[in-house]
């Protein structure tokens, strides 16, 4: 292979761009241009780096008790016990740690958390778009509505308990059983509304002269749901359902701390019990864990919006 | 070219005030009133008038998108309830769907409406048209990958690919570029001179005005009213080169027409006066 060959195509030759009017062509990989693609992947892997570094640094040599301020090596240690098993505990503080506790635990809130997310979603989209098309569904359902979602959910926990009470499981046509019914209900309540909200405002909201537009070229009602207030409200559901699934994690986070359990009660009790039993590395790599789960979660959410509705770009500022 | 040939007009509106209920204020604003209009089968009628008199709600009035509070207005001998394919409307917004590409938004009248076209005949029109407005290659762009002509230009081939009757024009150059726009007009002026296409054209400006119509409708300052109808007796084409500002009557005209609107323009003060 000749130096030729290999050179890498720094300059984009004259012969790849024609002055074609109007011709849309692809974009070569030029340094420059991977560079501008790469450089926050490239400044996020300096950056924390330089903080776990940081971390490690301070909670040695820093003013804070190892005890309730753990290094990250110790945090590391705890979270691949808890991860991956196979973990020496040898004079380790092993309260609650155990292999694969973090998994175990994982699990459970996963179970928790998709369960509700699903009902949450799959509800609240119809709920959404039926209070939008319709006022009379609008004027039935958005009193309660209103006051469930800017009432602090935790307010109606007490409720709950009198209702369904703390413990028991539900179990449907035997196919599925949910372990304590009522963090089920905290998840869902607090997730719900804002796909319920954000659905609603998508199909209120939609441009008057796209409809006008439609109706000009001949749109049925169902036409005029289905090709333009369907599509125009999609990127408000997906925004719904992004805050949604955030506030799911609290809800799940929230339900845990709330109903307790002895042994796995999943991430959020782990961190709450943990804490209390004074294993810090374990509840910072429960909540590493956990923090993980969310960012992928976050950025999953953004590249599907990114995806249906890329009419909706973010400006580049 | 007025009515007289014999044939009824193709549209008539006769003592026609519409509005719009305000919400917020518990108000009924009246846009337009005492609108009595003929146009003709062939003809070319351009609306002239301030800013906010009423020209859009008339014409979504002949498209079937507002009802009149008063008064009747009739297409063909029938009177208006609604849409209709015979019908097409340029929107002064463009309004077109964001999540379609151009090659979409210009096929949606086929999709919403059963015109009896296959498939392959409203891809090929789709295909002729856009080319035509001069976007040939951008088929499968999305709209807020092109330019405000740009989207205006797939705004006026989705009104045109149907071939409809009536083309309702909101403005349509208004937000073009002055080579782009008189490309336009000319094309305009050639499917007009070609396929005698009826068109309701509304403009801000006084030269397209008088580029394009055989009448001119100057409507007053809101409510709506219409203040005078004046005939543009020229030759086509017009808009050759020199056509048009070299022709005898032209000057006068435009002075006419320009102390019309500058009048409705200053409403308030003449009405003061
Ligand atoms: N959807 C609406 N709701 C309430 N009032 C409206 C609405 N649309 C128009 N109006 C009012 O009706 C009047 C006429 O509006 P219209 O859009 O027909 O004006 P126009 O002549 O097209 O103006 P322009 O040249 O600025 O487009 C305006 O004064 C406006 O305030
Ligand atoms: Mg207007």
């Amino acid at each position: 292979m000749t130096k030729e060959q290999v050179r890498f195509p720094v300059d984009a030759g004259t012969e790849d761009y024609t002055d074609e009017p109007g011709r849309i062509q692809d974009a070569k990989w030029t340094a420059a241009r991977v560079w501008r693609k790469s450089r926050f992947a490239i400044i996020t892997i300096i950056n924390l780096t330089v903080f776990f570094i940081a971390w490690e640094l301070i909670a040695r040599f820093g003013p804070f008790n190892q005890l309730v301020f753990p290094t990250f090596s110790d945090t590391m240690n705890s979270f691949k016990i808890g991860w991956f098993g196979g973990g020496n505990l040898e004079g380790f503080n092993n309260r609650l740690l155990a292999d694969f506790v973090i998994v175990q635990n994982f699990m459970e809130s996963l179970k928790l958390y998709s369960i509700s997310m699903v009902i949450s979603i799959g509800l609240g989209i119809p709920i959404g778009l039926m209070m939008g098309a319709s006022k009379w569904v609008d004027a039935i359902l958005s009193p309660y509505v209103w006051t469930l979602s800017s009432l602090p959910r935790i307010a109606i926990y007490p409720i709950l308990v009198m209702m369904i009470g703390i413990a028991g499981s539900w179990s449907f046509f035997g196919i599925i059983t949910l372990e304590d019914p009522i963090q089920y209900w905290v998840v869902i309540l607090t997730a719900i509304f804002p796909v319920i909200i954000n659905t609603w405002a998508g199909v209120k909201t939609t441009e008057q002269s796209l409809i006008n537009a439609a109706k000009v070229f001949g749109a049925s009602r169902t036409q005029l749901y289905l090709k333009v207030v369907l599509p125009y409200t999609l990127p408000f559901v997906v925004t719904g359902i992004q805050l949604s699934l955030s506030r799911g994690l609290i809800g799940v986070v929230l339900a845990e701390f709330l109903t307790g359990a002895q042994r796995l009660g999943g991430v959020g009790w782990l961190i709450f019990r943990s804490a209390a039993v004074f294993n810090a590395p374990l509840t910072y790599a429960a909540l590493l864990s956990l923090a993980i789960f969310a960012l992928v979660l976050v950025q999953g959410t953004r590249a599907m919006e990114a995806r249906i509705a890329p009419w909706r770009q973010q400006t580049k500022a | 070219m007025s009515s007289g040939d014999g044939k009824p007009p193709l549209i008539v509106a006769e003592n026609l005030t519409c509005g719009y209920e305000l919400e917020r204020e518990r108000k009924l604003l009246t846009a337009l009133t005492g609108i009595s209009l003929t146009v003709d089968e062939g003809e070319f009628l351009v609306l002239v008038g301030p800013s906010g008199c009423g020209k859009t709600t008339f014409i979504n009035v002949v498209a079937g998108i507002i009802k009149p509070w008063e008064g009747t207005i009739t297409f063909d001998g029938k009177p208006i309830v609604g849409t209709g394919s015979d019908r097409a409307m340029v929107f002064q917004d463009y309004a077109i769907l964001p999540w379609r590409t151009v090659e979409q938004n210009v096929l949606l009248p086929f999709e919403l409406r059963d015109l009896n076209v296959s498939k392959e005949e409203a891809k090929q029109r789709a295909h002729k048209i856009i080319d035509d407005v001069g976007l040939a290659g951008f088929e499968n762009s999305f709209p807020h990958e092109l330019s405000g002509g740009m989207k205006q230009r797939v705004g006026i081939a989705r009104a045109m690919v149907t071939q409809p009757r009536v083309l309702l024009a909101d403005e349509p150059f208004g937000a073009l570029d002055a080579m782009t726009r008189e490309v336009l007009q000319r094309q305009l002026e050639t499917l007009v001179m070609e396929s005698k296409q009826t068109v309701i054209f509304i403009t801000h400006s006084i030269d397209e005005a008088i580029a394009l119509g055989d009448r001119i409708a100057v409507i007053s300052n809101r409510p709506g009213r219409i203040r005078e109808i004046v005939s543009v007796d020229m030759d086509r084409p017009r808009l050759a080169e020199g056509e048009l500002t070299g022709h005898p009557d032209y000057g006068k005209l435009r002075e006419h027409l320009w102390d019309l609107v500058k009048d409705e323009a200053l409403g308030a003060k003449v009405d003061a006066a």
